[in-house]
């Protein structure tokens, strides 16, 4: 009832003079379209980890250093070097991979690509466990066991292998020690598969 | 008919095949060795389909690792200039035959490029990968062969393979600048498509302008990465091939037994008939000989 009489006053008033426009509130534009969700695809020749997933953040060891990747980072392509990549799901989780060797590929679109060579999740490494069958020869092998400091393998036939050392420091510093860690159930040793480990030389700790 | 005249009215070979009609024993013989044939086109059916299942189970990761590896060359766009002049040609096949047309699809298309490549100017090399490409290819084209690997086939492939194989390509010396990798793509158990793919070499992706809009990238890092590239798409192009030839050799041995069958039901029925027609020959023979002596 109220209405039709606006109405009826409003067409017999609307030829003379224009329509005032009703007073508008004053607000800031609207934010611009978020930045593209990342598409990240993460994958070993045996095992794909994610496919286009959406994530919210990647850390990678490079060989130029490690650094985070969240959507919308620059586009650049790198090489892994052997580290852990962190992945940090949209609910904030961190999932660890171990990777031993790869690339990194960023693209304009915010799609990410990092393949490895091998990865694997933490759970599946083995640190300083003994092997029923190690690979190598067999006479470099014999006498050695873990040595309890470091990881490494130290040799059994010197006096206080079995000992506990200090925290930190490795008593044995002037045996030759192999660092080198283990894949589960695999007879794998990453130290074999990145390059340069796997040589005898001083442990480093 | 009778144009020619009466000269050649009548023709008869004197040299024409004339066949007897077969003995028991030879329809016999014939019959066991299909028989044998069939038994083992039927087993090695069995073992490349345990096979092909282990393939396909193991192509899926692979196409995603290798999709991953190929976004770079697809989403930055690169091609090498045209004035390059080097090509190469990387065909993946396997060592072992009884797979259908696998060996002679790619065999095909590597003689098709090499001579649209050798029409256009370029200098063209090719790889092998397994000895059936190296067979095919050796009498016409034996000049331009640079690697050829065997021993492939047997285990299923795996990326150490595949970087044995890169390893070997960038120590070759040949400096190709492009070159493509051609090889059976899996669709489906019973079809695949002949396929290619590109690489390019180290300085035709450095040399390219799309790479700019990639930060940071050193000469050192981008050797890596390109060396790292080459050995994923070989990887990739090998599970591919692989699943490929299983299921062309299941889909053969599976024809070959089918057809095996019919020609046993064939022999079967011609043995039986053979068989009453010689009983019948001999209760004619005694009846005749009764018959005389009456």
């Amino acid at each position: 009832m109220f209405c039709a009489r606006r109405l009826l006053l409003l067409r017999a008033a609307a030829r003379p003079a224009l329509p005032v426009p009703p007073p508008r509130a004053r607000g800031y534009a609207e934010a611009a379209a978020g930045p593209t969700p990342m598409a990240f695809t993460f994958a070993s020749p045996t095992q794909v980890f994610y496919n286009g997933a959406n994530v919210k953040q990647v850390d990678v060891p490079t060989l130029t250093g490690s650094f985070g990747i969240l959507a919308s980072h620059v586009p650049t392509l790198q090489v892994l070097k052997p580290g852990v990549v962190t992945v940090y799901a949209e609910d904030g989780t961190a999932t660890k991979y171990f990777v031993s060797s790869g690339s990194v590929t960023v693209h304009a679109d915010s799609t990410v690509q990092v393949l490895a060579e091998e990865a694997v999740t933490m759970d599946m490494l083995d640190l300083a466990v003994s092997y029923p069958a190690p690979r190598g020869p067999a006479a470099s092998w014999r006498g050695f066991a873990p040595c309890p400091s470091c990881v490494g393998w130290a040799s059994q036939e010197l006096p206080g292998a079995a000992e506990s050392p200090d925290q930190g420091l490795c008593p044995h510093p002037e045996l030759l020690h192999r660092p080198l860690i283990g894949i589960k159930g695999s007879g794998l040793l990453l130290s074999e598969l990145s390059a340069g480990c796997g040589e005898r030389k001083p442990c480093s700790r | 008919m009778f144009a020619r005249g009466v000269a050649v009215a009548l023709y008869q070979p004197q040299w024409g095949q004339v066949r007897n009609m077969a003995t028991l024993k030879d329809i016999t013989r014939r019959l066991k060795s299909i028989k044998n044939i069939q038994k083992i086109t039927k087993s090695m059916k069995m073992v490349s389909a345990a096979k092909y299942a282990r393939a396909e189970r193991e192509l899926k990761p692979a196409r995603v690792y290798g999709t991953g590896a190929l976004a770079l060359y697809e989403k930055a766009e690169i091609k090498a200039p045209e004035d390059k002049k080097k090509h190469l040609l990387i065909g993946v096949s396997s060592d072992r035959g009884l797979c259908g047309a696998i060996h002679t699809s790619i065999a095909k298309t590597l003689k098709n490029e090499i001579t649209n490549l050798t029409n256009a100017g370029k200098e063209v090399m090719v790889v092998g990968v397994g000895d059936k490409i190296r067979g095919l290819l050796q009498r016409t084209h034996g000049n331009y062969f640079l690697l050829t690997f065997k021993e492939v086939g047997r285990r299923p492939p795996s990326f150490g393979d595949a970087s044995i194989i890169a390893l070997e390509l960038l120590n070759s010396g040949y400096e190709f600048d492009e070159g493509s990798v051609i090889y059976n793509r899996f669709r489906s158990v019973i079809s695949y498509k002949t396929d290619e793919k590109p690489i390019f070499s180290f300085e035709t992706v450095a040399g390219s302008e799309s790479l700019s809009i990639y930060d940071d990238i050193d000469a050192d890092v981008l050797r890596n990465y390109q060396e790292f590239t080459l050995a994923n798409i070989l990887y990739y192009s090998l599970k591919e091939s692989t699943t490929s030839e299983q299921s062309a050799r299941m889909t053969a041995m599976d024809n070959a037994s089918k057809n095996a069958s019919e020609m046993i039901d064939k022999l079967t029925l011609t043995f039986n008939r053979t068989r009453q027609a010689v009983i019948t020959k001999e209760l004619i023979e005694i009846i005749s000989g009764a018959a005389a002596l009456d």
